[in-house]
């Protein structure tokens, strides 16, 4: 049955797993009550493939494996072993301090390839809150034989789902009460390694989601055929636990009332927030959900996103000042999209939304570093669920705008026939902070580690620098620093070349390939304005310098002169600017090019020695 | 101030008084480091193992005051310094977790505020299969925080170590250790400390000396005889990382006390694990390891004979056993060695093991085959290295295999296929090693004995008024090979991310007309990297500018430390590198000037730097050949200053140019 031979040839290439088959059954019982039963079969080509092998599986307060079943045949598909459940190892969450999650994990210890593991699992979940996704395809190095979803559900209780990629209208019948919801996809091959910079919304990755509009989580019900119905939830689910001590309110007035304006409050509670608070992943029962009371969190001094949230809210509510919950789903990408006509959980992280009467202020209550108003790449530009007393509400998070994220150099070299001097100041807003705000932070050697390693020049020492923080918004750090370089001016008889390019540049040149098939995308706009000024030494006379150029496209620009300011100095100034979106294939080639200019320039300067 | 107390309040050491909190609540650095994230200002180890209902029990009742210093130490996710886990092996009568007790103390307005923890906030959370965790938090810690806490651990003395880690990750004002034990137990304590130890009568003597390591020693018959052993050591700082030091953690100060003999009932005493002899005895014989490996084997016949059948030659027949056990055997599962191994025989059915468990099959498989072979203990660059006269069990980590053939010692690990015939991994090389057998002997593994010589030759020639050629022939050292080749792993990105760092180095404007990197799939050889390049100069310039070596090793000085180095210097291996540049002329062309000829020595003539040129004007060639070599693979840390100067000079004269008049200019 899994002999490898047996696998159509076009599913192997650029595949390291094939599944066999693939059959999901989620069955709702109840609101309360989901039995959830997988079987799978997948064959490893290679060592690549091995950690498909393995099998995980969740449980917590709200969910249980109830079985699990294994086999492993070997490339003829023999029967070589089967799965016990001594070999099972079970573990806890790794990255939450305490956490109700329990994992079971297994792998068969077997490296002889191509060989197939067969696993037949069975879980029940006691909510419907959030209910499996299908996600059959589990990277782009895995094709698929055949694989399928079931969906069963009692009629009144309607399931809403949504495919992606999936060439087969599910068929839907109904008996006997019992509505029956399946699909499939079959001869699947694997798409290959992803291009650089290819935008993930692109890969046509089959996937499908699935809701119900009235659910349950542990005793509580709910409604998410709208996302106002699915904020409203989750409000009410954490509605009345924003209470302070008398104590904690006397602090937040003795803080605050003699404040100007609203805005100067909430910049110091959020500042008072960040230095009495630390983040900590406590999931525990609905906590996972529902946060704690915020006279625990004023007690304890740490909590996790939702807590931490929830007090800093508790502050702004006793200067007088509203803050409502947004839901996201954060990390340091686009994030996934929420869809307006399909809610549904996706989401993983709280952040606070503060309407005042002039602007809107954003705080992440988890970040002790970030200014007020600042979201940093984590959970900056995409969808977010705002949770009000009448619901939901879908926003959108602010992003930076080019000129929010600039970075600007200006460096003096002055060059003598046995050292040259480098004077750089640096300022650095936006993502430009993000990259290196924590330098801030650092130790003396930590710092100076950073810095040997900072500039493109063979051999230097730094002989004074100078860091400072601002947490404006948009946070900014100047820095400015004197370097005694070597290696930069090198002589051959009366000539000498003049190396100037000491600014590293932050775009690699992309390799690329000329049958680019996938848009690619850019992820945030930015600006780098450099300005470099070269004294030669006076017995030199410059003989030959870069030459000009600029080019311009859709996604970014480049811009780099010279100009000779006299006979022993030279000024270079480049502007570097790109703008976020998807771009098509086709302009890939034109955006290598621009990579290439700005990472090809010639930057080296000739020289003569005057008789 | 520190002070006495009967009866303490936390559970163990000394009692800390309101004073002394107070005084240090204000501080915002200390002396002894004014870097540090947090300084543990007091911490007491309390290890009793005794015997209660026929089961011997290990209690273990620490108490640690620390204070806080700067926010990095909250950040670091469930193990920041303020949370504090505790994991036991399972949850029963003789394996928990009492008397935890934690405060937070803060200055409020000058008022000095306590939070305590509370009963609510201790959690249990089961772990693995069997084991547990109790954990908590402490709370409303910020930076200037003092945080103490104290617990007490009993659990099954199952232990053959005990570990008294002095240098951590933070500085220690005072730390002390005592451990306590029946005279049914013998332990070793092999102490790897800097400081001197002054031995005194009582603890009260010990705490009060202005000596920094105290020891005290105690003997009480309380119907059994109870033997204590007392440390305390002030002042303790961190030990940095710097660049070029394998393992910092095996430069910090510590103590381990080894279980090496019990006890009988007979009244004998049963030594073990105090010598390698005996260490060997008790892997080799007692612990399977020469049946795994010498035994009969039958299941291996096949596969020697397909093999090895018309090999007669010793070095041929290992090599291909070797390559074999290489290619075939997929490494798994990080852990290298433990004390249960898999049967060999379930390794070369499964095609899989750990390091230990592959080397292990090709020690078996080399010895089926009639070769010598011996497995080969190893602690590696990760743990501290082996002690010549005390064998630490817990230091054992890979096991790699030896053989002797034709007179010579080749060590070999299979359990990577990237790994090369007679080099073993950068980590193995550690210092003193163990050969199991019959008897067992010693053997150096020291990172002296490897010496990677790479080689760049440039060939430029057929030039233009704007243009020549450039051949670029590069022979990587073995070791370095073996390095890139892991860090590939058959990888076309990576790869091409290597070729495209050499291309960055490569002239401006220098087109790539061929190029090609040999060897890759053959991990025995040395990697040979090839370009043809287009070089483009100014056809309006009236000379090329050239640079004596474009592939030099070091392209900035990796030396950057401005402070006092500590620790020696380790480089991985003996550095040795040439350059040789051969720049054919055209009639007309010629240099401007030679470079001058150079010798440069630093560390007692422990690194040299050589270059010289020659013109000859017969071919119209120039010839500039550099090399750079050590003898050493470690230096003393007072060399820093001056390798590091050496480092500058040997880039700026590698980085020269080369100034080639083109006629009539």
């Amino acid at each position: 049955m899994y002999a490898v031979s047996a696998i159509p040839d076009s599913l192997l290439i650029n595949a390291n797993i094939v599944i066999r088959n693939e059959h999901l059954t989620v069955n709702i019982v109840s609101l309360s009550n989901v039995k959830v039963t997988e079987s799978y079969a997948i064959t490893i080509l290679n060592e690549k493939g091995d950690a498909q092998a393995n099998l995980v599986m969740r449980d917590d307060n709200t969910m249980s494996t109830s079985s699990i079943k294994g086999r492993i045949y070997d490339r003829d598909g023999k029967f070589v072993a089967k799965l016990k459940k001594k070999d099972i190892e079970e573990f806890g969450s790794r990255y939450s301090f305490i956490s109700d999650d329990r994992y079971k994990s297994f792998r068969f210890k077997y490296s002889v390839y191509p060989y197939t593991v067969e696993y037949e699992t069975e879980s029940i979940l006691h909510h419907t809150f959030k209910l499996p996704e299908w996600s059959v395809v589990s990277g782009r190095n895995c094709s698929v034989v055949s694989a399928g979803i079931e969906i069963i559900h009692p009629i009144d209780i309607p399931v809403r789902y949504r495919t992606f990629n999936i060439p087969n209208a599910p068929k839907v019948s109904t008996e006997s009460g019992t509505t029956n919801i399946s699909t499939f996809i079959s001869r699947l091959p694997a798409t290959g390694a992803a291009e650089e910079m290819e935008d993930e919304g692109m890969y046509p990755k089959p996937n499908l989601i699935m809701a119900v509009d009235d659910f349950e989580l542990h005793g509580h019900v709910g409604n998410m055929s709208t996302w106002k119905g699915f904020g409203q939830f989750f409000y009410k689910l954490n509605e009345g636990r924003d209470n302070l001590s008398p104590e904690k309110k006397r602090y937040v007035h003795n803080l605050t009332d003699s404040c100007q304006t609203p805005r100067k409050k909430v910049e110091l509670l959020y500042t008072y927030l960040q230095k009495s608070t630390r983040y900590l992943s406590i999931q525990l029962g609905i906590g996972g959900w529902q946060t704690a009371e915020a006279t625990k969190v004023s007690d304890i001094g740490y909590g996790d996103c939702k807590a931490l949230t929830n007090y800093m809210k508790a502050l702004l509510k006793e200067a007088g000042i509203s803050g409502f919950q947004a839901l996201v789903y954060a990390g340091n990408d686009k994030g996934k999209s929420l869809f307006p006509d399909f809610p549904y959980n996706q989401f993983n992280h709280v952040i606070l939304y503060v309407p005042l009467s002039q602007d809107t202020i954003w705080l992440e209550c988890t970040n002790d570093k970030l200014p007020p108003g600042y979201l940093s790449a984590f959970t900056r530009g995409r969808n977010a669920l705002l949770l009000q007393p009448d619901g939901g509400h879908l926003v959108m998070t602010p992003r930076n705008s080019t000129h929010t994220n600039c970075l600007q150099r200006n460096v003096v070299l002055t060059v003598s026939s046995k050292e040259t001097k480098c004077t750089i100041t640096e300022r650095r807003q936006g993502v430009w902070w993000e990259q290196e705000h924590a330098l801030c932070y650092k130790n003396k050697s930590e710092k100076e580690d950073f810095l040997a390693g900072k500039y493109n020049i063979p051999s230097y020492s730094v002989l004074n620098y100078h860091l400072s923080n601002n947490l404006s918004n948009p946070p900014e750090i100047l820095e400015s620093l004197t370097i005694s370089a070597s290696g930069l001016f090198k002589k051959s008889g009366n000539r000498a070349i003049l190396k100037h390019g000491i600014l590293r540049n932050y775009t690699q040149t992309p390799s690329g390939a000329s049958d680019r098939q996938t848009p690619f995308r850019i992820k945030e706009s930015y600006i780098i304005l450099d300005t470099i000024i070269i004294k030669t030494p006076s017995q030199y006379t410059i003989v030959q310098q870069p030459t000009s150029r600029k080019a311009s496209f859709p996604f970014g620009s480049y811009e780099y002169t010279t100009n000779v300011i006299n006979d022993t100095t030279l000024k270079v100034t480049r502007k570097i600017t790109r703008k976020t979106g998807v771009f098509s294939a086709a302009s890939f080639h034109d955006y290598i090019k621009l990579c290439s200019m700005e990472n090809s320039e010639d930057n080296n300067i000739e020289l003569t020695e005057m008789e | 101030m520190l002070t006495l107390i009967g009866a303490a309040t936390y559970c163990t050491g000394q009692e800390i008084d309101r004073d002394y909190i107070e005084k240090n609540l204000p501080l915002n650095k200390y002396q002894i480091d004014s870097e540090a994230s947090a300084i543990v200002l007091y911490e007491h180890t309390d290890i009793k193992i005794t015997e209660e209902y026929n089961v011997y029990i290990k209690k273990d009742r620490i108490h640690k005051v620390i204070k806080i210093l700067n926010s990095d130490v909250l950040e670091a996710g469930p193990h920041s310094i303020a949370n504090v886990n505790i994991f036991l092996p399972k949850q029963d009568v003789n394996h928990y977790v009492s008397n935890i007790r934690a405060t937070t103390y803060n200055l409020n307005n000058g008022m000095l505020v306590e939070s305590e923890l509370k009963k609510q906030d201790i959690f249990n959370e089961k772990h693995g299969k069997e084991s547990y965790k109790v954990a908590f938090s402490l709370p409303a810690v910020k930076v200037g925080s003092i945080i103490e806490y104290s617990y007490e651990k009993v659990t099954k003395f199952t232990d053959n170590l005990i570990v008294w880690y002095i240098q951590e990750e933070y500085p220690k004002l005072t730390s002390e250790f005592e451990i306590t034990y029946t005279d049914q137990f013998i332990f070793t304590s092999i102490a790897a400390v800097r400081s001197e130890e002054r031995q005194f009568k009582t603890r009260a003597d010990a705490r009060n000396s202005d000596h920094d390591f105290c020891y005290v020693k105690n003997t009480q018959r309380l119907g059994n005889v109870y033997y204590s052993s007392f440390w305390t050591k002030k002042n303790i700082p961190v030990v940095r990382k710097e660049h070029f030091v394998n393992n910092v953690h095996s430069m910090e100060d510590r103590i381990e006390i080894q279980l090496t003999g019990v006890k009988l009932s007979s009244g004998n005493v049963k030594q073990f694990n105090n010598s390698w002899k005996n260490v060997n005895k008790t892997l080799w014989k007692d612990g399977n390891i020469k049946r795994a490996v010498n035994g009969s084997n039958n299941f291996l016949d096949d596969i020697i004979d397909s093999l090895t059948r018309n090999v007669k030659n010793e070095t041929e027949k290992t090599k291909i056993i070797y390559d074999y056990v290489r290619r075939s055997m997929a490494r798994k599962y990080s852990k290298t060695f433990s004390g249960k191994k898999r049967e060999l025989t379930e390794v070369f059915k499964n095609h899989n093991g750990n390091p230990a468990e592959i080397n292990m099959l090709l020690t078996a498989m080399l010895v089926h085959a009639g070769v010598s072979a011996s497995p080969v203990l190893i602690s590696p660059t990760y743990n501290l290295p082996f002690s010549r006269t005390f064998p630490v069990l817990s230091r054992i980590g890979e096991i790699v295999c030896i053989v002797n053939i034709e007179d010579k010692s080749v060590v070999l690990d299979a359990s990577d296929k990237n790994n090369c015939f007679g080099i073993l991994p950068d980590n193995c090389y550690n210092g003193f090693a163990w050969v199991l057998g019959n008897e067992g002997y010693g053997i150096d593994l020291s990172p002296e004995l490897k010496r990677d010589k790479t080689i760049n030759a440039f060939d430029i020639h057929d030039f233009t008024d704007s243009t020549a050629y450039l051949d670029l022939y590069q022979k990587i050292g073995k070791y370095r090979s073996q390095n890139l080749r892991k860090k590939w792993d058959n990888n076309t990105k990576r790869i091409d991310q290597y070729t495209a760092e050499i291309e960055d180095r490569f002239p401006i404007g220098a087109k790539v007309l061929e190029k090609s990197i040999l060897n890759i799939d053959n991990p025995d050889t040395n990697l040979i990297v090839k370009y043809t390049c287009l070089l483009k100069f100014d056809k309006s310039a009236s000379a090329i500018l050239i640079t004596t070596d474009m592939m030099q090793p070091f392209q900035t000085n990796l030396f950057t430390q401005t402070g006092k180095r500590i620790l020696p210097i380790e480089f991985p291996y003996k550095i040795d590198y040439s350059s040789h540049t051969k720049i054919s002329l055209p009639t007309g062309y010629q240099p401007d000037s030679l470079p001058k000829p150079m010798l440069m020595t630093v560390a007692n003539n422990g690194i040299t730097y050589k270059k010289n040129s020659t013109y000859f004007p017969s071919y119209n060639t120039l010839t500039i050949n550099t090399a750079m070599e050590a003898n050493a693979a470690v230096f003393d840390a007072g060399e820093y200053s001056a390798i590091k100067d050496f480092l500058g000079k040997v880039i700026e004269e590698n980085d020269n140019v080369i100034s080639i008049n083109k006629p009539g200019k």
